[in-house]
């Protein structure tokens, strides 16, 4: 392999000093000349008949320039791909939260105030929370549906029947992952502009064509006559593959015609963006008595919300994707999407992969404990392989899982703590596995598309219609050109987003962004290399050349010609001032899954595997000490910037495997509506974090790397759970484990212990 | 909906500014919205995360649930008093050397409470960091780097005194 002097090296940000200076312009920094001020009227009631909605006080207030309902949305049932929903809710509401009415105005509490003034009369219908309320159908979250089931999946591979006969072993349990919240610090805001027919929307996005494509079908304009223009922004998580906010902003501008910002409250996030898909699993492993893996059966209710946002595919990621990390010989899988009356969910970093990944990493650990073997020895003996394709066809490019096993092991000093084992301390350990690059979005292709500008003034722009929101995706773009022309980082510009200037893309998910992105951008730098140097052989007569760190180089002599930016403006300004522009686009060879899920659905697949160590108090206080988390990311591109994304990723898990909840009450309310009461995690709660790679060097990665951005958060929370089975002796089976959770079992426990006596 | 109104007199990075503001709002809305320093965030709007922390006066506030009149007759400090891009605050070059920036939301709130904390005390142990920083939530970073990144500044700061011969 070539030496490569940017890749793998330390690069900072691109994109750290505008932020750190206070200067990035996020979307509620945006200030325009008589702008309006956006605020919705969300229904009180989890479930009801809306019988009057009055907006004439509204209206007649001083200041208020107009309050749209559902009448006055011409297309407001075509809202999202699944078409499940409607913009403003007419005659009947589904959650908390669920949008009525919208108010521009001249100030923020003008608005605020006219939502006051909208009478709403309400005729309560029943409620359904609890999965176990929505399965038996009994109630109806929604009137438009016959029972409360969204969606229904059934897959059986291999022969489960025979392999559950053969077994010397089942372990089987029943495992609760609830709604969670992504928490991205900035809310949602947008900004809409129409003008002269076309209208811009200012926000931010992880999938700006589907927010202009949403757009269209909602305001009836075409899709050539909207922009969608992108905002720094303050993190997304998943999250903001669904957002309102710049449909409500739009529809606002044209009934106006003056410009609008809609920004939510910290509450409006909490009620009406998309949390997590809750799940209720329940699964059974059989094995034989060496402890090699046979069958897995997993039953799973999944927790939709009031509508379907993406659900159906988290739901379908969650009952698939963690197979890849072992050889199993069959599988039995059956989910079942539920409408309940709180708000929609959906995406959150990961996909539903750690939802199913706590408990298969909780079962095995519990098999382990079982047969008497080391928890990761009976890993080692059944972790996938490279070159394997996996039980739903996955075809497993790259695998380090027994290398990062042998690391995470060695900084963990896993053996020798194991062996003199410390009472009140414990050691766990869980797998891990996600995709690199899956397929997805509306159209589904697999590709991406990259463009690249060179001036003649030598400036690089890269033009995507991917994302940065905070992953540091632009980063890596600048490193790939920096790389490849032998020029510095920061010289090169990132537009990412601006749907009237990048090229398509069905947006940034599914940790796609280094290997699909990166790949054809690696074919737009070959394609704007081969123009400049066929211009520099043809109109300036240099023979044969290479570019080489910056350098013309001439392919014969090997002498250096001269530097890059006097050839660049050179062979520009011999014709006639034209700019070399590069395309570039790679499309993997991944196969969507079958009505099954079979196929291959990404090039490549990134692996893990999260360790933790804990100290148990005999009251049952227990703290995180230390959280060793090792992965095989292919080759690492920026080593600062990939340790920061499993640093956050950890961080997040560590958040809602010991403290998140949303607490949904029996009336569908998140209780916990606010930060305080939510608690994402401070620095308080931090642990030592040790963050490692494998370089496996993946055959289809660029440079040979997978992606980083949603791994990290998977699998802490097993490895959590398993670490404070091996202190204490007593396994959790549902998250958040509080200490007051932990304090109620140790309790049982000694009582039962005593009476036993 | 009638406002009651209010002189203020403050001083903001330096410069002093009269304005007739309404009582009720919120130094964080004044600062954004009459002064247009939009490098202060606001996301929770309830002093729960610190992505509007200002110094008054050389204390770190949560400008969400501080009002304007309350900074009436004192100095504000915001992020953008801190360095240009020409000439960084050792704090603002220590976040982008230690990688503690990524969304970037939390990091002027951040900032300034590193400010604080390092005005008060120029070699902070790693409990002292955190208690410092324990009103600043961050979502993407888990942290780490940004305690890196209040060491490296630490030791900038400290250099750069004894430079200069202030303080030994």
């Amino acid at each position: 392999m070539k030496k490569l002097n940017v890749i793998g090296k330390r690069v900072r940000r691109i994109d750290a000093l505008a932020k750190v200076l206070g200067k990035a312009v996020y979307s509620d920094d945006l200030v325009l000349p008589h702008m309006l001020y956006g605020k919705a009227l969300h229904s009180a009631l989890p479930h009801a008949r809306i019988l009057k909605l009055d907006i004439e006080k509204a209206k007649a207030l001083s200041g208020v320039c107009v309050v749209l309902t559902a009448k006055d949305v011409i297309n407001n049932d075509k809202y999202h791909r699944t078409g499940d929903t409607w913009v403003l809710a007419e005659d009947e509401v589904r959650y908390v939260g669920d949008i009525i009415a919208i108010v521009a105005a001249e100030s923020e509490k003008i608005a605020e105030h006219a939502i006051n003034l909208i009478e709403v009369e309400y005729e309560p219908l029943p409620v359904v929370i609890s999965l176990e309320d929505a399965v038996k159908g009994i109630k109806l979250t929604r009137c438009d549906k016959p029972d409360n089931i969204a969606m229904p999946i059934q897959v059986t591979r291999g022969d489960v029947d025979t392999d559950f006969e053969k077994a010397d072993t089942v372990v089987s349990g029943k495992y609760i992952f609830p709604c969670l919240h992504q928490v991205h610090l900035e809310t949602n805001s947008a900004t809409a502009v129409y003008e002269l027919g076309q209208l811009v929307v200012y926000c931010g996005s992880q999938v700006w064509f589907r927010t202009r494509h949403e757009l269209s079908k909602i305001t009836g304009l075409k899709e050539e006559n909207i922009i969608v223009k992108a905002m720094v922004m303050g993190g997304a998580f998943g999250a903001r593959n669904e957002q309102i906010v710049p449909i409500l902003s739009a529809l606002l501008t044209m009934a106006t015609k003056m410009p609008v910002k809609f920004t939510n409250s910290r509450l409006e996030e909490f009620l009406t963006t998309r949390p997590s898909v809750g799940m209720e699993i329940e699964l059974t492993i059989a094995a034989d008595k060496k402890g090699k893996f046979l069958s897995k059966k997993s039953r799973l209710l999944t927790d939709f919300g009031a509508f379907t946002s993406d659900s159906d595919a988290v739901t379908a990621i969650a009952s698939l994707r963690s197979d890849i990390n072992y050889r199993f010989n069959s599988v039995f899988v059956e989910a079942t999407g539920l409408y309940t009356n709180h708000a929609p969910t959906s995406a959150y970093r990961g996909f539903g992969n750690q939802q199913m990944h706590f408990p298969l990493e909780s079962l095995i650990d519990e098999l382990a404990d079982k047969l008497n073997l080391d928890p990761t020895e009976i890993r080692l003996k059944n972790f996938t392989q490279p070159n394997d394709i996996s039980i739903h066809g996955n075809a497993i490019s790259s695998c380090g899982l027994n290398e990062c096993m042998e690391k995470a092991k060695k900084l963990m000093n896993w053996d020798k703590k194991r062996k003199n084992k410390v009472p009140g301390k414990g050691l766990g350990v869980a797998t891990l596995v996600h995709a690199s690059s899956s397929r997805a979005g509306e159209p589904e292709f697999a590709g991406s598309c990259s463009e690249l500008r060179l001036e003649s003034n030598r400036k690089f722009t890269v033009l995507i219609g991917e994302c940065e929101m905070g992953q540091g995706a632009s980063t890596v773009m600048a490193q790939i050109v920096a790389e490849e022309f032998g020029i510095c980082p920061s010289d090169v510009t990132v537009i990412m987003g601006d749907t009237d200037l990048v090229p398509f893309s069905t947006g940034t998910h599914g940790t796609k962004l280094t290997t699909n992105l990166g790949n054809s951008l690696l074919f737009a730098c070959k394609d704007v290399k081969e123009q400049l140097t066929k211009c520099l052989r043809e109109r300036l007569g240099t023979g044969p050349v290479e570019i080489k760190d910056g350098q013309i180089i001439s392919t014969n002599t090997q002498k250096n010609l001269m530097p890059l930016s006097e050839a660049v403006k050179q062979a520009s300004y011999a014709n006639s001032g034209r700019p070399f522009i590069g395309l570039g686009i790679f499309e993997p060879k991944t196969v969507m899954g079958d009505r099954t899920g079979y196929g291959n659905i990404a090039p490549t697949y990134p692996f893990g595997i999260q360790m933790a160590e804990i100290t148990m108090q005999e009251d049952g206080d227990f703290i995180i000490d230390k959280i060793v988390s090792v992965h095989d990311i292919g080759k690492v591109i920026n080593h600062d910037m990939a340790l920061g994304q499993i640093y956050g990723g950890v961080m997040q898990a560590v958040g809602f495997t010991t403290l998140e909840n949303l607490s949904i009450n029996q009336e569908g309310i998140f209780q916990a509506n606010t930060l305080l009461e939510y608690k994402p995690p401070t620095i308080l709660e931090m642990p030592e974090i040790i963050g490692d790679f494998v370089e496996t060097i993946d055959p289809y990665g660029p440079y040979g790397a997978k992606g980083i951005g949603e791994p990290p958060i998977i699998s802490v929370a097993p490895a959590v759970a398993n670490a404070i089975f091996n202190a204490c002796g007593i396994r959790y089976d549902d998250i958040p484990i509080t200490p007051m959770k932990v304090r109620k079992k140790i309790l049982e426990k000694k009582k039962n212990e005593k009476q036993s006596v | 909906m009638e406002e009651q109104m209010m002189c203020i007199d403050i001083n903001i990075n330096g410069k002093n500014y009269q304005d007739n503001v309404p009582t009720h709002i919120t130094l964080l809305d004044y600062l954004r919205n009459y002064r247009q320093l939009t490098g202060t965030k606001k996301a929770c709007g309830a002093g729960e995360c610190g992505s509007c922390t200002v110094l008054l006066d050389g204390r770190a506030v949560y400008s969400c649930i501080t009002l304007a009149i309350q900074a009436h007759g004192k100095h504000v400090e915001t992020i953008e008093a801190l360095g240009d891009d020409e000439n960084l605050h050792p704090i603002q070059q220590a976040y982008i050397d230690a990688g503690a920036v990524q969304c970037g939301y939390c990091t002027p709130g951040m900032i300034m409470s590193t400010k604080e904390l390092l005005t008060k005390k120029s070699a902070p142990q790693d409990t002292e960091i955190k208690e410092a920083l324990a009103g600043n939530i961050c979502r993407c970073t888990g942290y780490k780097q940004i305690v890196d990144a209040v060491k490296i500044a630490a030791e900038e700061m400290t250099f750069e005194i004894n430079e200069n011969g202030r303080q030994s």
